[in-house]
């Protein structure tokens, strides 16, 4: 059973618990004698059964602190991977290449057994995500600074190694920090080769949204692959590949100048304000059908910001402030009334 | 974490590094492409990123003359060779956008040192000057716009990159032969894009003749890293005084900078450059 199941697991019972009680409370439900202890100590036995396998929340507090825990691994690991970043280049000029090299070829493999080795004794993964991203951190250091020594002409290629070198991790420890790393540098790599496709330099990728469009879909296509043993990256990958797909419409809706399409910049403009409220009403429907409570979230933020981004442009210039900022919340207002319907109208508890 | 995933990270680690190592060592093998005595001028200290504390390593900057800022020898119809699409006839607002709009692109540029650019250059500007102090004899130039002007000769004579563009193609080897001299000239990747101009048209005497031409944005590979043994042969970073620095083309009316070190570059196979030797400065060239 992976992690995500266990904790999901222990959440269920801490939930049935609670419920249990405002039943008993509320006159819903007694248990016959007997009946109340034996549930008890099969939930107690699962939940230490679970604690001991997977070190799961069992208790709310517990989960908050877990949040906290995972804000600090978070920002340790970025304080980690600056503070090795710099301490190279504070003291690389004192080296010989031979030295240089070395160096930068080893602490990857030795942040890499360390970050083996942390997953293999704690469960929670606090301090193996903190050593993955510091693992990362040296290999990008690696490339970058090898590319600077020798003088080598920067290469998209890089991207996929970083990005593979990523996902190893993310799968191998279940990592999702990893797991963005990892899809943050083929995003990068995707959208360059896509940018090459049309003979411009790679390193111009930036300067054509679409290329993000397409990588974007990529990714999002990957949880086509069952992901049995993570079921919680492939809404990770949906959220994602949704997310540079929109922003790259959202810029492209407001400067259709950077466009690859061989047309007028205003009628590129509308061709992707277009797209990006159908995509974001598709989302919507999309998320509520299959579950998918990030894709439904993600399509209902861009909806809202395709529509603020247009009432600006029509409004901003002649409507009094005040008039302008009703109008938004009151659009705001109706949205909602529509998502309530929207919901109202999806069963949220399977039988 | 599973012993293959963990094996494999450090497969593609090992793997990574190898393969860019291979590539370094072949670049570096054989005869090198091309074999230049350079001097400060051309190869000034690059900027460190960080400023001096936080970064030891120590780098040199290829800079090439920008003096000229469009080639003749780099018109549409060589743009229209690297793959520019150069089809429209120039003219008006949306061909202009059009033009604009398309990216650059990877490419080989020539960069000849010392050569004729570089004589044309400098004998330009000392027309230039001549012209200017006509002007100044009639009355039409103050003292302190002489004076910038002498200084500014002054600066190109003694300090300016002799590294001129001289052509670009999209095959090396095609430019190695029309460019055989490989003490003089360099090839090296760059990026290039399509620019887009109004040039002086005789017949209505405005600037309004379309013009479609390349420009070198960068060359790619132009920060030189320098090994612990050559960065020890260098000056003194934090001598006072003036140096010549990157990109930095006017030295006003005061002291000028002079060069004070050598620098032996090569490339390789690959078309990457590396420093293969620094020595003290014994005379301008």
């Amino acid at each position: 059973m992976p992690r995500e199941e266990a904790q999901a697991r222990a959440d269920r019972i801490r939930a049935f618990r609670e419920e249990l009680i405002a039943l008993e409370r509320e006159g819903g439900l007694t248990l016959p004698d007997g009946e109340r202890e034996r549930i008890d100590a099969f939930h107690e036995k699962t939940l230490r059964q679970l604690s001991d396998a997977f070190d799961v929340d069992t208790t709310g507090s517990q989960k908050q602190l877990s949040w906290g825990m995972r804000l600090v691994s978070l920002m340790g690991a970025l304080a980690l991977s600056a503070a090795v970043f710099f301490f190279f280049y504070r003291f690389w000029g004192l080296l010989g290449t031979s030295a240089q090299v070395a160096i930068l070829v080893v602490a990857p493999l030795l942040a890499t057994l360390l970050t083996g080795w942390l997953a293999r004794r704690e469960k929670t993964l606090y301090f193996a995500s903190l050593a993955a991203l510091v693992a990362l951190t040296c290999f990008v250091l690696n490339l970058s600074l090898l590319g600077v020594i020798f003088g080598i002409t920067p290469s998209q290629k890089a991207f996929l190694a970083w990005g593979a070198f990523a996902l190893l991790l993310a799968y191998g420890c279940g990592l999702r920090l990893m797991l963005v790393a990892g899809m943050t540098s083929l995003m990068g790599y995707l959208a360059a080769t896509v940018g090459t496709w049309s003979g411009c330099y790679w390193l111009s990728f930036g300067e054509r949204p679409e290329n993000f469009i397409v990588a974007g879909a990529l990714l999002a296509l990957v949880p086509l692959v069952p992901h049995r043993s993570h079921p919680g990256f492939a809404g990770v990958y949906r959220v994602y590949g949704g997310l540079a797909i929109f922003i790259a419409i959202l810029i492209l809706s407001n400067y259709g100048r950077i466009s690859y399409l061989p047309l007028p910049s205003s009628v590129i403009e509308v061709l992707y304000q277009i797209a990006g409220f159908s995509l974001a009403a598709l989302a919507i429907w999309a998320g509520i059908r299959r579950h998918w409570p990030g894709v439904t979230n993600l399509g209902a933020t861009f909806f809202v910001l395709f529509l603020y981004t247009k009432f600006f442009d029509w409004w901003w210039d002649w409507l009094p402030k005040y008039l302008f900022f009703l109008l938004l919340g009151a659009v705001a207002v109706g949205l909602l009334l529509l998502l309530k319907r929207l919901r109202s109208m999806t069963p949220e508890v399977q039988p | 974490m599973s012993r293959n995933a963990l094996l494999a990270a450090l497969g593609l680690l090992l793997a990574v590094n190898a393969l860019v190592l291979a590539g370094v060592s072949y670049n570096r093998s054989g005869q090198p492409e091309a074999t230049l005595l350079l001097t400060e001028r051309e190869a000034p200290l690059a900027f460190r990123d960080f400023g001096r504390e936080e970064n030891t390593g120590v780098a040199l900057q290829l800079d090439w003359n920008r003096g000229e800022s469009t080639y003749e020898w780099f018109d549409a119809g060589k743009a229209a060779a690297l793959g520019f699409d150069t089809s429209k006839p120039p003219g008006g607002d949306l061909i202009y956008d059009y033009y604009r709009r398309q990216l650059p692109r990877k490419a080989f540029v020539v960069l000849e040192y010392g050569g004729a650019a570089w004589e044309r250059y400098r004998d330009g500007q000392k027309k230039r000057l001549a012209e200017e102090e006509a002007e100044f004899a009639r009355g039409r130039m103050t003292r302190e716009e002489i004076d910038q002007a002498r200084a500014r000769l002054r600066g190109i004579l003694q300090a300016d990159s002799r590294l001129f563009p001289v052509d670009v193609g999209g095959d090396p080897a095609a430019l190695r032969r029309a460019w055989p001299d490989r003490g003089r000239c360099l090839i090296l990747p760059a990026l290039v894009r399509l620019g887009y101009d109004w040039e002086l048209d005789p017949a209505t005497g405005r600037r309004d003749r379309p013009v479609l031409h390349g420009t070198i944005e960068e060359i790619l590979v132009d920060h030189l890293h320098l090994p612990l043994p050559l960065a020890a042969q260098l000056p003194q970073e934090n001598v006072s005084g003036p140096r010549i620095s990157p990109r930095y083309r006017y030295y006003g009316t005061g002291v000028l900078p002079t060069p004070r070190y050598t620098v032996l570059l090569q490339v390789g196979k690959r078309h990457e450059p590396w420093v293969a030797e620094v020595g003290a400065m014994e005379e301008e060239r």
